[in-house]
């Protein structure tokens, strides 16, 4: 277990871990492939503090994707314990899951993942309207005009670039205030020009917001950004 | 253990917290429209064909539906002007006096009488002659309906003088006008003016013998009724308005008598349930024609769904992601097809309700009443809903996975969701759904389990027939080395097998649509055919009958002086069947271990005798006894015909009872034949040897080849002259006649078919539209490869023409199939299969699909490359 390494450090981890957004404890995740198991995660245990940002890194095929699906809760753990927000997740349902999505998690995705038939605003507006919110215009307008598209509301994703369709994933990520944000390489599918005001936008709306966030990625630069990093590698957590 | 529990309680806990966490407020029913309309923008052409699949089904069925009620509320109102009278009866005799002491009990307020029988007309001014039905009328009827003439207003029945009214269609025929002359037996009468309709028969009952109308004081001047014409007596009774109801109790009371003693019954109920079972089975087929263009569109639909949300999966898998419920996910595209879906429909209604506004016209000639164009919004409403819930079902089907999308495609689309259909109640619950609503629908359209299974089973076995077909074409070219054929050729024959491929759908909805206009062609051909060898070769072209024995030699004369050919005239001996095998007609029908068919235990048999089988006539089985004798010992060996083998379900051996005019006459079934019933000659069910029936009372009949027009009409007014009871036909009028119904009849069918074929070529639309996008893409990444627009063209056009013809070449097949079902079973004819339009029905189903595929293909070989990888992007 990567935090309890140091047995003082597990004493002065209690208090961290009773505060923890997120914990998972022994989780494994095996798929079949024909006729045998391929464990994918092997034993994966870690926690993290509200406001906290941690990197997830590791080489292709290591389980990262797998680990944040897990997480965020759109997946289910063969074995082992997710909380969530100071809640066991394990057992809930797919729809108990996607309710408890909306309510405490956003996310940002590698392929931005705008509804395409939605308009920047409409999909900006589509996690409150989810919650049953009315009157959410304006709130997903001004989120619009802070991620600097204040003038391209009415734009489909088509019409926009990748830069800024990750914009509009941003604003739609924390529109809904959420206790925790996962980013899945969130600046894999965009240029160096282009990723930096992304990444600082990111930081800087998590800061504002309090948020706190996990990220994959491929990109260690990126990695030191966050407050910790966590390396995965053949299924479990690496020093 | 302890822990176990432990843990269990704890996440139950978790459970309960994390339900009171959730929000109070869900987003409502509108937030789902709002979605829905919000995803439909920007598909409109797209949806707009999910839309069109199913306007042409619903139009016909909205249009079928809606004439059919207006027929029987009409029918109801009309009721009696079907009739014409309270009740009728009719009888091969004279009415005796007991049948006229029964008539009297009914306590009629009016009666009539009418007598009725075919006849040569000669008209004088024109030297031509025609064969008729004359009705000698008495007497006021008819009392209800209409019997329309021109002048408006005219009758015969009480006129001093012998007038004629004659049927339009004879005027027309033979350029006649008021005022001239016809000559039907000895008297000559006066056209006094046109016949337009009598009560109770369409416009086409004429078609064969057009009606002549005369006082029935005239007949004995005519001569006719001491000749061996055959009569056949009618009296029709009206009841008082205020004593009608009892009036037709006591004919019910007396129903069974007057039957006992040959009298045929009629009363308006009986008259409305005949006219409506040959209507409703008539509107019944149509209806189902109509239903398989609606089945058409479903699983046109049902196809382009399921393409049209693959393009969904990744937007469904980000809602669940933010949230969305799989319910939620799912309502919104239910939501989607369930508006296009009803477009769809009302539009189709509309349509259908246009489209009946000509079906009272289309119908005229077949329809006994006047069919006033009704907006019937029971029938509309009823087809509509009918019409939406089926499709939407239809839909509902690719619509169930969405249900199993797994939020974690959003981030690895890889993630398969898919779950096995045959494993899925709610898909299974579906398409139960379905087939129930397909078999109700069947069974009420055909008011016969039957049929309806007939139907549905034919329908199904074509459906899975071909998509053998499709799926064997993909079967074939996957394992085909492709690699010899030129790249063009490669890419589309590549093109039917690869991933996201419509072929099996497009070959099942163009082969559907191939598969009902053909069949319908070919059942039409064959029943064509069969006169078709009329008059040519030297095969008789004139049919001559009801030659009484002392006119034989003359008549036989006459056609030699006119330097005529002749076949050797037959005699013809009418009786009618006593028993079969010790079992009456009425036991025979009831008896379950013989299938028998109602007419052949009724009918009026006309038989010959003869010691030879004919030429033209095939002995299948047994041996042709050629004399016998009253007076032998044992039954009379006869030989019977197959279809009356088929009919009566006869065997070797049978002994069966004729009644001869009052004589029983025990025979048995010593040889079956066969007989080609295209030979216009005069055919026979059975044979009587030599030396039997030779003292019976016997008309004769023979038949000669006139080799142009004028020894035709030569012929036939000598004939009329000297014999006038005796009928002269001439088969080539009798075949154009009836052809002329067929063309009607196709016509109509050919009508309701379109809408099956037009359904198929919107569902090629469709599912040429759905994959438009993946062709796009693939085309731009063609074009980036160096491919020039010619050569994307004609990826296409290999692709679309090959779909085409093996649609057509597999709904032709199985037409022909079905077409043999039916000339065999049903109109029990030989099937004709006619190779040139054969050849052009795939040509067409092929050309239209090319075009189809072509035109709603357009822009995508223009696009730019560029342009392309930046949207897919």
């Amino acid at each position: 277990m990567l935090q309890g390494t140091n047995t003082e450090a597990a004493f002065q981890s209690e208090t961290s871990e009773e505060r923890a957004v997120l914990r998972l404890e022994s989780v494994h995740k095996s798929y079949r492939s024909g006729e045998t198991d391929l464990e994918v995660l092997k034993g994966i245990s870690f926690f993290v503090e509200a406001g906290e940002t941690v990197s997830i890194i590791g080489p292709s095929g290591s389980g990262k994707t797998t680990l944040l699906g897990i997480c965020a809760g759109l997946d289910r753990p063969t074995s082992g314990q997710v909380c969530l927000g100071g809640h066991d997740i394990t057992p809930l349902g797919e729809d108990e899951r996607a309710a408890l999505r909306n309510q405490h998690v956003g996310f940002v995705f590698q392929n931005f993942q705008l509804l395409p038939t939605l308009t920047a605003l409409e999909n900006v507006m589509v996690p409150l309207e989810l919650r049953g919110e009315r009157g959410v215009t304006d709130k997903a307008r001004t989120l619009l005009t802070e991620v600097g598209l204040g003038d391209r509301v009415g734009h489909y994703p088509v019409q926009l670039s990748g830069g800024e369709q990750q914009r509009v994933a941003l604003a739609r990520a924390f529109v809904n205030q959420p206790r925790i944000l996962f980013a899945d390489e969130p600046t894999g599918n965009l240029d160096a020009d282009t990723s930096k005001p992304i990444v600082d936008l990111l930081f800087g709306l998590n800061k504002t917001a309090g948020t706190t966030l996990i990220l994959v990625t491929h990109d260690l630069e990126l990695a030191r950004t966050t407050n910790r990093i966590l390396r995965i590698e053949g299924g479990r957590l690496s020093a | 253990m302890t822990d176990s529990l432990g843990t269990r309680a704890a996440r139950s806990q978790d459970r309960s917290e994390m339900r009171a966490s959730r929000p109070r407020s869900q987003p409502g029913l509108s937030w789902l429209f709002i979605m829905a309309w919000r995803d439909m923008r920007r598909a409109k052409r797209h949806l707009a064909l999910f839309a069109l699949a199913v306007v042409s089904g619903i139009a016909a069925l909205v249009a079928i539906s809606s004439f059919r009620a207006n027929l029987e509320s009409e029918m109801d109102r009309q009721s009696r002007g079907l009739l014409g009278a309270d009740v009728a009866y009719d009888d091969r005799e004279p009415f005796d006096a007991r049948a006229l002491a029964l008539f009297n009990l009914m306590g009629a307020e009016e009666t009539a009488r009418q007598v009725k029988f075919r006849t040569m007309a000669y008209f004088p001014t024109k030297s031509n002659t025609r064969i008729v039905r004359a009705q000698a009328m008495e007497g006021g009827f008819p009392w209800y309906g209409s019997l329309d003439t021109r002048p408006a207003g005219l009758r015969v029945a009480d006129s001093e003088e012998p007038i004629a009214l004659i049927e339009d269609s004879l005027m027309l025929q033979f350029d006649l006008k008021v005022g001239d002359p016809i000559k039907i037996g000895e008297l000559t009468f006066t056209i006094a003016g046109e016949l337009l309709k009598m009560p109770g028969e369409g416009a086409f009952t004429g078609s064969f013998a057009p009606r002549v109308l005369i006082p029935l004081k005239f007949l004995s001047a005519t001569g006719l009724d001491r000749f061996g014409s055959r009569l056949r007596y009618f009296h029709y009774q009206k009841f008082s308005d205020t004593t009608g109801g009892q009036g037709v109790e006591v004919v019910e009371r007396y129903r069974d008598d007057l039957e006992a003693m040959g009298i045929d019954v009629d009363t308006v109920e009986d008259q409305r349930r005949q006219i409506g079972r040959t209507l409703d089975s008539t509107n019944g087929f149509l209806s189902m024609i109509g239903f398989v263009a609606l089945l058409l569109g479903g699983v046109s639909i049902a196809g382009a769904v399921q393409v049209y949300l693959k393009s969904k999966t990744a937007s469904v898998a980000t809602l669940r992601c933010l949230g969305a419920s799989a319910r939620q996910s799912i309502a919104i595209y239910c939501i989607q097809i369930s508006i296009v879906g009803l477009l769809g429909c009302l539009t189709g209604a509309l349509l259908g309700v246009a489209i009946q506004t000509s079906l009272p016209e289309l119908m005229k000639p077949f329809l006994p009443l006047e069919l006033p164009v009704r907006i019937s919004w029971p029938s509309i409403f009823g087809s509509l809903l009918f019409g939406w819930l089926f499709t939407s079902l239809f839909a509902l089907l690719p619509l169930l996975p969405l249900r199993r999308i797994s939020p974690l495609r959003a981030i690895r689309a890889s993630v398969e969701s898919a779950v096995e259909a045959w494993r899925d109640r709610a898909f299974l619950f579906t398409l139960g759904g379905l087939l129930l609503m397909g078999c109700l629908f069947t069974i009420t359209q055909t008011q016969n389990l039957l049929q309806a299974a007939s139907f549905l089973g034919g329908i199904a076995v074509a459906i899975v027939l071909l998509a053998l077909v499709g799926w064997l074409l993909r079967f074939v070219l996957r394992r085909l080395s492709l690699d010899r054929f030129p790249y063009v050729w490669k890419q589309a024959l590549a093109n039917l097998y690869r991933p996201e491929n419509r072929t099996t759908m497009q070959v099942v909805t163009l082969g559907m649509g191939a598969f009902l206009v053909f069949s319908i062609y070919v059942s039409e051909q064959s029943l064509l055919r069969q006169g078709d060898l009329a008059g040519r070769d030297g095969q008789p072209n004139v049919i001559l009958f009801d030659i009484q024995p002392d006119q034989l030699e003359g008549v036989l004369n006459t056609i030699e002086e006119l330097d005529l050919n002749t076949i050797k005239p037959e005699a013809i001996v009418t009786m009618r069947l006593q028993s079969l095998n010790g079992l009456s007609p009425t036991q025979l029908i009831e008896d379950p271990e013989r299938e028998v068919e109602r007419w052949a235990t009724r009918r009026e048999y006309r038989s010959t005798y003869r010691d030879f089988v004919r030429e033209d006539e095939e002995l299948i089985a047994g041996e042709f006894t050629p004399s016998a004798s009253l007076d032998d010992e044992g039954p009379i060996p006869v030989s019977v015909e197959q279809r009356i083998v088929d009919a009566l379900d006869l065997k070797l051996g049978d002994r069966i009872v004729w009644d001869v005019q009052g004589l029983p006459i025990e025979t048995e079934v010593t040889s079956i034949r066969k007989v080609d019933w295209r030979q216009m000659k005069p055919n026979f069910f059975v044979v009587f040897p030599a030396g039997v029936l030779e003292a019976a009372p016997a008309f004769f009949v023979t038949a000669a080849h006139a080799p142009n027009r004028e020894s035709l009409v030569g012929l036939q007014t000598e004939v009329v002259k000297r014999y006038p009871n005796v009928a002269a036909v001439n088969l080539t009028m009798i075949l154009e006649s009836l052809e002329e119904i067929f063309d009607r009849i196709g016509f109509v069918i050919r009508f309701m078919a379109s809408f099956t074929i037009l359904t198929g070529l919107v569902a090629l639309m469709a599912s040429v539209n759905a994959s438009r996008y993946q062709r796009s893409r693939e085309s731009s990444l063609l074009r980036t490869l160096g491919a020039s627009a010619k050569q994307i063209r004609g990826i296409m056009g290999v692709e679309y023409a090959l779909v085409g013809i093996i649609a057509g070449l597999a709904g032709v097949a199985l037409s022909v199939v079905a077409g043999w079902a039916l000339t065999r079973f049903v109109f029990r004819v030989d099937l004709y299969l006619p190779w040139q339009g054969t050849i052009v029905t795939v040509l067409i189903v092929a050309s239209l699909t090319l075009l189809t595929g072509l035109l709603n293909s357009l822009g995508i070989a223009r696009r730019s490359p560029l342009e392309s990888i930046r949207s897919e992007s």
